[in-house]
């Protein structure tokens, strides 16, 4: 009884301190609880020795109705290279930032960031690589399996649900580690045009207009809040994708060889994925002045 | 014995069947609705061995309706002409169906459409289409009398010609014949032609 106790005021002081911040201040389109904002700093001593109980198993509840697991995997894409999508009246913008994590690593001709799923829609990562890769096949494989099915390319929430299940079968079923990637999709169907959606670990998912995966998402996400418009074009849905990548990347300064941009829009009726030169991008950056210092916020 | 056919007419698509249900040389059933109202906007008349042709209609409207359920958006006629397509190819290699279909349907997008699927998963986008012994007759008659931008009434008075041949020359003609038609308002019945009460 004096155990429960104690659980039951660390809850109440969890909620009230640091539990959901971020969905009333973000331009969402519909609810979804998207709130990777576990702090470990605020953890007081009995929050810890729970956590420790409970945080090996994957699929069960702690007493406080939290999966640690699941968190920790969210805490995981807080540290990766961050990506930002923007949705415009004439396409979708993602923007990504690539950790170099060596000077002797090769840096890979293809992009590390954005991948193609489809004809119509693609995808910006942030959180394990190696864990994205699966997933990022996964959501191939669906996508052809539609096409084979019923000859007509496949919605892009529909894409984006399946996956979500997959994501969401691996914090319900039996021992085995979720899924440490955070997507943002960005796709183009008949029946709702252009489409951003963000997902994370736990399998939520939601259609956004602007939003931010990995580290600083948090600051990412409310300069979008503030400086998003509505009826934006393509072209300044780029410009305030890199004016916003680069005043929260925690670099210094933002060069091509740190950056991903790619491009989901229509081309004569059809859906073109473009990914953006590194010279263009070096000319874009130039353009646009955002490669002197970054001014603080 | 058996007559489906279909035809594409001006904003909208057709599809006549007999309404007999026969075992050998005997009549069961004479007011048997062979064309099943997939969804709103989708017509499908099947010919082919009976069960398989409750069966299978069946199984096409259930998942048609839960792909509406689970994803909010209808199935286009084309999308679900190609899952039945494939539904049939599984099946062809382990137990096939014996149905032969006429789908009609009508798409925002696209117009009134009719698709050809036969029991060995043939699909044809096609204008006009028949199946079963009154196919001989249907058409040759369509060959003859069809043009695309056909109104209501020419594709109706078309139908009842085919009919007409039918029932004057194939021995083993059926009594009766169901109508019915989809356009931009939905599919639904419109008429029978008769020869003996039910």
């Amino acid at each position: 009884m004096y155990f429960r106790r104690s659980i039951r005021s660390s809850l109440s002081l969890r909620i009230s301190d640091c539990r959901f911040p971020l969905h009333t201040s973000s331009p969402e389109l519909h609810s979804c609880n998207f709130s990777p904002t576990f702090n470990t700093d605020s953890l007081t001593f009995s929050d810890l020795q729970m956590s420790r109980r409970y945080d090996s198993r994957t699929t069960i509840f702690s007493p406080e109705g939290r999966l640690y697991q699941v968190e920790y995997a969210m805490e995981a894409i807080g540290n990766a290279g961050s990506a930002i999508g923007i949705l415009s009246k004439d396409g979708v913008v993602l923007v990504g930032e690539k950790k170099v994590t060596s000077k002797l690593l090769q840096t890979s001709t293809s992009t590390e960031k954005m991948y193609k799923i489809d004809d119509h829609v693609a995808c910006a990562v942030a959180g394990i690589m190696s864990d994205a890769n699966i997933l990022i096949n996964t959501a191939r494989v669906a996508a052809q399996r539609y096409t084979f099915s019923y000859q007509t390319p496949m919605p892009v929430e529909q894409l984006v649900q399946s996956l979500c299940d997959t994501k969401q079968g691996y914090t319900q079923f039996g021992g085995l580690r979720p899924f440490g990637v955070s997507f943002l999709f960005a796709g183009w169907d008949k029946n709702y045009g252009f489409q951003l959606y963000m997902s994370d670990p736990s399998g939520n998912y939601g259609g956004w207009k602007a939003a931010a995966v990995g580290a600083n998402n948090q600051a990412a996400q409310s300069m979008l809040k503030q400086d998003y418009k509505e009826e934006i074009s393509r072209e300044e849905a780029v410009q305030l994708a890199l004016k916003v990548l680069s005043k929260t990347m925690d670099s210094t300064s933002l060069t091509a060889e740190k950056l991903e941009l790619a491009e989901v829009f229509l081309d004569g009726g059809k859906v073109k994925y473009q990914v953006c030169s590194p010279e263009n991008l070096g000319k874009m950056l130039v353009k646009y002045g955002v490669t002197q210092a970054p001014v603080e916020t | 014995m058996e007559c489906v056919f279909g035809m594409v007419g001006k904003g909208f698509a057709l599809v006549v069947a007999d309404t007999s249900a026969v075992n050998s040389i005997l009549v069961h059933k004479s007011n048997e609705d062979k064309i099943m109202v997939l969804d709103s906007h989708k017509l499908m008349g099947a010919s082919g061995e009976a069960g398989d042709r409750a069966q299978f209609t069946e199984y096409v409207q259930k998942n048609v309706s839960l792909y509406q359920f689970r994803n909010g958006i209808p199935l286009t006629t084309k999308a679900a002409a190609n899952f039945m397509r494939g539904e049939l190819a599984t099946a062809l290699r382990k137990n096939p169906y014996m149905v032969n279909i006429v789908l009609a349907g009508y798409d925002k997008e696209t117009g009134p459409s009719l698709y050809f699927i036969d029991y060995i998963a043939t699909l044809h986008k096609v204008d006009k289409a028949a199946f079963g012994y009154g196919s001989y007759f249907s058409l040759a008659m369509m060959d003859r009398h069809y043009h695309p931008d056909m109104t209501v009434d020419e594709a109706i008075a078309l139908a009842d010609q085919c009919i007409e041949e039918i029932r004057s020359r194939l021995v083993v003609a059926p009594q009766n014949f169901l109508i019915k038609i989809v356009d931009e308002n939905g599919a639904r019945e419109h008429s029978w032609r008769r020869t003996t009460k039910d």
